[in-house]
Order: C-alpha cells, then sequence, then structure tokens
C-alpha cells in the first residue's frame, strides 16, 4: 500500500496502518539511530519518540515527498539532539578508541542487529557526529547535499567536505579492522 | 574497494531483529496516542486555557467570568454546535449554487495504477476549465460547440496537443462540486468538527453509493467547502480537493483554445458523430481503428460469422466493431473492439488485477473477468441484437452470460461477450484463432 494512503489512513486515526507504517520502516529507523547513537537503548528512544511525535503532527501533516526520507530525517534530528545532550551532561569529549557499542545493548536485548551494523556501528562511533550524519543520511536516507545542508543548517560545500573527510576516515578504519 | 561503495555494502547489510517486547515500547505510545486523537475534541484546548487563565495573576479576578465563557465554548464544541454547527448542509448548497465557477487543487492518491498529477483546476462553467498541472503543463477544456475540444499547452517544450472530438459537444460536464450540490440534506451525515489552520471546520459525509464516499469540510463562516474528499473504491482511489478560491479572477483569455504562436502543435481527431448501425466487413474493422484489429479464423463449432458495427453501448457515443459467433451449441458470442486511446487503456488495464486473470493462452494473450461481467455482456447482446435481430433475440438473453476481456500480445484490448457458458477449451481455441486484419 502506497505511503500516502497509509498516512491519510493514520489520519483518520488507524492503528493498523501506523502499525504497517511501523513495520514498513522500523528497520531503516533503528539502523540510521544506532548508526548514529551506537547505543541501542538511546536508537530505541529516539525511534519511540520520532513515532510518537509523527502521530502528534498528523493532523498538519502533509506527505510532499517520501515518507521514509521523512521519518529518517527525524531520527537525525532527534539522533543529534540526543547526542548534545549526551555530551553535555557528560562535558567530555568521547573517546574514540572506545566505541560506545562496546557496552551499547541495553537491558532488554530486544533488538539485535548484525555484524555487519556492529561493524558499522563501531566504524562510525570513530568519526565526528556531524561527519557520521552527513555519511548515513547521504547513503541511507538518499539525500541529496544540499538538502543534508539544509537540515544541518551548513552550506552545500561544508555538507560535501564532512561527507569526504569522513568517508576518508571509515576507510582507513575499515582498513585497519581488516588487518586484525 | 571505493570507501563510498563500502559503506553502502555495509549499510546494505545492516540488518536490526527486534522482538514483539521492543515492538511495544516504540509503537505502543503512538498507538494510544493515536487512540486519544481519534476521540479528541477541542475541549482539551478549552482545559488548557482554563490552565492558562487560572494561572494569570492579571486575570485572576476576571477568571470566573471567562471560564463560563469557556465552559460555553467547550460544550459547543463537544455538541458540535457553535456557531456555524448549527449550519445545515442545504445552506452550503445554497451557498455553493451561488457561484458558477471555482478553483481548486486537485490531487489523487491511487492504491494501483499510474499517478494523477497534482493540478489546479479553474472551472468557469460545467463547459470550459483549465488545468495547471504540476509538471508545468496546461490544459483547456472547451465544450460548448458541437466540437469538443481540448488543448494542452507544453509551454517549456513549446509544444502542443489539440484533440477534437467530432460530434462529442455541446455537453456540461459535472464536476464534484456540481456533484456536492446534488447531496440531500437527509443523506447527509453530519461529522463535527476539527481544527485546521486555526480554523473550526464542520464536516459533512455523503455515501452517495458504495463506489462514491464523499466527505466535505465547510468553514461555517463562509458556508463553503475548504476540502473534499471523494474516495472512490473501484478503483481504489482518494480525491483530494482543496485551495479553494470561488469566484476566481483569470482573464478570459485563460480558457481560450487558441494555440499561442512558435508552438509546435500535434492535432488528434476523435469521431463521436452518430453511428449508422449496419453490417460490414474485417477490412471495414482494419480501416477504422487506431490500433491492430482481429478478425475470427475458421473453427468448426462457428455456425455463424456477422460483423457489424454500431454506437458503443458502454460510452452510448463513438464506434463498435463486434463480430458476433453463433455456435453448434446454440450459444451467442460477441467480441468487440473499439478506437482505445491510452487513458481508456490504461482505465482498463487498472480493472485487470492479476486476480481477475483467469487464462492465458499458448500464444500469450490473456483472459480477466470483467468487475461488471454480467452489465457488460447484455450491453453488447442488446446491441447486437438492434442492429442484427436475425443474429440474436434478446428475450433469450441468459443469466450465465459472462464477459472475458482480452489481451492480445501485442496489448490490443477487445472485450468477449458469450450469452451462456462456454467450457475454457472451446474459449482457448477462439481465441487462439484470432488473428490480425492486413490491408489487402
Amino acid at each position: 500500500m502506497k505511503d500516502k494512503l497509509l498516512v491519510l489512513r493514520c489520519k483518520r486515526g488507524s492503528g493498523d496502518a501506523l502499525g504497517r507504517i511501523y513495520e514498513k520502516y522500523k528497520n531503516d529507523l533503528l539502523i540510521l539511530a544506532i548508526a548514529l547513537l551506537n547505543n541501542t537503548s538511546a536508537a530505541e528512544d529516539v525511534v519511540h519518540d520520532v513515532f510518537l511525535s509523527f502521530v502528534q503532527s498528523l493532523e498538519k501533516f502533509r506527505l510532499t515527498g517520501s515518507l521514509k526520507g521523512y521519518l529518517l530525517t527525524c531520527v537525525a534530528n532527534r539522533a543529534r539532539n540526543t547526542n548534545k545532550a549526551k555530551q553535555r551532561q557528560q562535558n567530555v569529549v568521547p573517546n574514540p578508541a572506545v566505541p560506545a557499542c562496546s557496552c551499547a545493548n541495553g537491558p532488554s536485548q530486544s533488538i539485535i542487529y548484525n555484524e555487519e551494523l556492529q561493524q558499522l556501528s563501531d566504524a562510525m562511533a570513530q568519526l565526528p557526529y556531524d561527519q557520521r550524519e552527513t555519511i548515513m543520511l547521504h547513503h541511507q536516507a538518499a539525500m541529496t547535499f544540499k538538502a543534508i545542508a539544509e537540515s544541518q543548517g551548513i552550506s552545500v560545500n561544508t555538507a560535501k567536505s564532512r561527507y569526504r573527510y569522513g568517508l576518508d576516515k571509515l576507510r582507513l578504519i575499515l582498513d585497519n579492522e581488516a588487518k586484525k | 574497494m571505493k570507501p563510498a561503495d563500502r559503506i553502502k555494502k555495509l549499510i546494505n547489510k545492516s540488518d536490526v531483529t527486534t522482538d514483539s517486547e521492543a515492538d511495544k515500547r516504540i509503537l505502543g505510545d503512538a498507538l494510544e496516542h493515536l487512540e486519544k486523537l481519534k476521540h479528541k475534541k477541542s475541549a482539551p484546548s478549552q482545559l488548557n486555557i482554563w490552565r492558562t487563565i487560572m494561572k494569570s495573576r492579571i486575570t485572576k479576578l476576571a477568571a470566573a467570568a471567562v471560564i463560563i465563557i469557556a465552559i460555553l465554548i467547550g460544550v459547543h464544541y463537544l455538541c458540535g454546535s457553535i456557531d456555524g454547527a448549527s449550519l445545515a448542509w442545504a445552506e452550503v448548497v445554497e451557498q455553493i449554487s451561488s457561484y458558477t465557477k471555482y478553483k481548486c487543487r486537485q490531487r489523487v492518491v491511487r492504491e494501483q495504477g499510474p499517478e494523477y498529477p497534482t493540478m489546479q483546476v479553474y472551472h468557469l462553467n460545467l463547459q470550459q476549465r483549465r488545468q495547471e498541472v504540476e509538471d508545468g503543463s496546461i490544459h483547456i477544456i472547451d465544450m460548448r460547440g458541437t466540437d469538443a475540444i481540448t488543448v494542452e499547452l507544453y509551454p517549456a517544450q513549446m509544444k502542443a496537443t489539440v484533440t477534437k472530438l467530432i460530434g462529442y459537444g455541446p455537453r456540461k460536464d459535472p464536476h464534484i462540486i456540481e456533484m456536492v450540490k446534488r447531496f440531500e440534506q437527509e443523506s447527509t451525515e453530519r461529522l463535527g468538527t476539527k481544527k485546521q489552520n486555526g480554523k473550526i471546520l464542520l464536516g459533512f459525509r455523503h455515501q452517495r453509493n458504495k463506489y462514491n464516499d464523499y466527505t466535505v469540510w465547510v468553514d461555517p463562516e463562509t458556508k463553503l467547502p475548504v476540502e473534499i474528499e471523494l474516495v472512490h473504491t473501484q478503483p481504489r482511489q482518494t480525491i483530494f480537493l482543496d485551495e479553494f478560491e470561488f469566484d476566481f479572477e483569470l482573464d478570459p483569455s485563460a480558457f481560450s483554445t487558441d494555440i499561442p504562436d512558435g508552438y509546435e502543435v500535434k492535432t488528434i481527431i476523435r469521431d463521436y458523430r452518430p453511428v449508422e448501425s449496419k453490417e460490414i466487413t474485417a477490412e471495414d474493422i482494419r480501416s477504422g481503428l487506431n490500433h491492430t484489429a482481429y478478425t475470427v479464423g475458421k473453427l468448426a463449432w462457428i455456425e455463424k460469422l456477422i460483423i457489424v458495427q454500431t454506437v458503443n453501448p458502454l460510452s452510448t457515443i463513438g464506434k463498435v466493431y463486434m463480430t458476433g459467433i453463433l455456435s453448434d451449441d446454440d450459444n451467442n458470442i460477441i467480441i468487440d473492439q473499439t478506437n482505445t486511446h491510452s487513458d481508456y487503456k490504461e482505465a482498463i488495464m487498472e480493472w485487470m488485477l492479476k486476480e481477475q486473470l483467469v487464462m492465458e493462452t499458448p500464444s500469450g494473450a490473456k483472459l480477466y473477468t470483467h468487475p461488471n461481467g454480467s452489465i457488460y455482456a447484455q450491453c453488447f447482446l442488446e446491441s447486437f441484437a438492434k442492429a442484427n435481430p436475425d443474429f440474436f433475440d434478446i428475450k433469450n438473453l441468459s443469466e450465465e452470460r459472462f464477459t472475458r476481456m482480452i489481451v492480445m500480445p501485442d496489448g490490443t484490448i477487445m472485450g468477449l461477450s458469450a450469452n451462456k457458458k462456454m467450457s475454457n477449451e472451446k474459449l482457448q481455441e477462439l481465441i487462439e484463432s484470432l488473428i490480425e486484419i492486413k490491408a489487402n
């Protein structure tokens, strides 16, 4: 069923339609959140908040582009806020040598991810947050650099630079991983 | 491998699994909130106003009086009867009827089939309209004359397509607002209110039949529609009309079918003039169709074969070519062919859902059931009976009658109507016998 129709049904109060949207996109949203935050509990909270906020804004919500793109952008925005809050709380620079993912899974263990996502998440954790976000939005949400720049409030060139620097670092990280 | 490809591969291979507990945690609150929204009325916002008032030091003294007003508003909202809430559907109809022209945005959400573009539609009257499509093209439709005319302008490409529908007009084209005006008070259900862009709108619902379900949201101040939703069940789609502007200002030239200078023009002629019913040859079908024409080959069980041209019983205008077959088991079978235009073809193909596919012949022709097969068959059998009473007597119309839509391997669509049941073997044999009519 098309997203526009699912949204329309949600607007009319269909829990089934909301469930179908969740089933359709939960994996993409969780992958993005885990890759950005390196913590399944935090990722789960972000996706939870995105769905809640989606329902709260349903009355005014108008789907103009892709629903997947919209939800992924929401996840990215919330993950950014979560990351900022975490940094403020800790008031310390995260140690890139210790990927947060090593202690990522929360007590519930109800979100399990495969080796590839673990590898992605670990590698991403070693990048500055902005570079992580740019790479994931470009690759997973298929967002253009212009759209990423707009969502982050930066210039297109800065978005491109973040992407390029991030990729260079990732290459080194993944190469080192392969040598181990 | 490039780092970008590596990361892409890694993302593609990434996967998460959630158990029911996680799903419940993430989705649970959202579903609960959705449930609350369903029952939400404006009362909660009034409660917020109360809280604000009660907290305010300045308004403490006036609070009691204000609360009384707030209670009244709240009650009105809950009962759906504030000011315009007493608005009757008849008043809306009266108000709409005072306008002859209006513009609106039209969006169509479809479950299947090609997507329709969003457009701004300017209805000047029931015979003239202008459509500004999101792809930049402009369509002008004028049905005032005997020959209706549609003009499609593509300003970016400086191209225009003019379609002349000879003998189609003059005619009126009842649009959605015209339909809405026909809703009767008694059969129009009140839906209560909803808030949109700070305005309270009143909802009315009219289920015209099982195929058309209308919801109209009206501004109680202007008594005019703000939003209209029309849900079609066949095909499954919803038409949304909003951004209404009644009595719009637009230069009359905006409805002109004259092509601006410098455009490359393509002209299409469609003939809708009255059709003389008569017996014709296979060659006549070929010369009359704008696509491949087919005739039935020789089969042992065919006792009689007659080809006629007559008016299309479905559209009541335009020509249809029917090949009538009388079989040795006294069955009357008709294969109909008509000029199909791309939009019509698309509409037919939408009906032909996969589930409706009942046969595929060895040569690749596909047979589908028709949603209204019995009516379809009746129309064509009646039409043939009028055109050639010797072939079929309508008194012999059977309850077993059925229709199959034939899609030939080259995409040509034909209809097959039979008065009585046919075995699959016979049906397949008939379809496989269809041969292209080629010029002599």
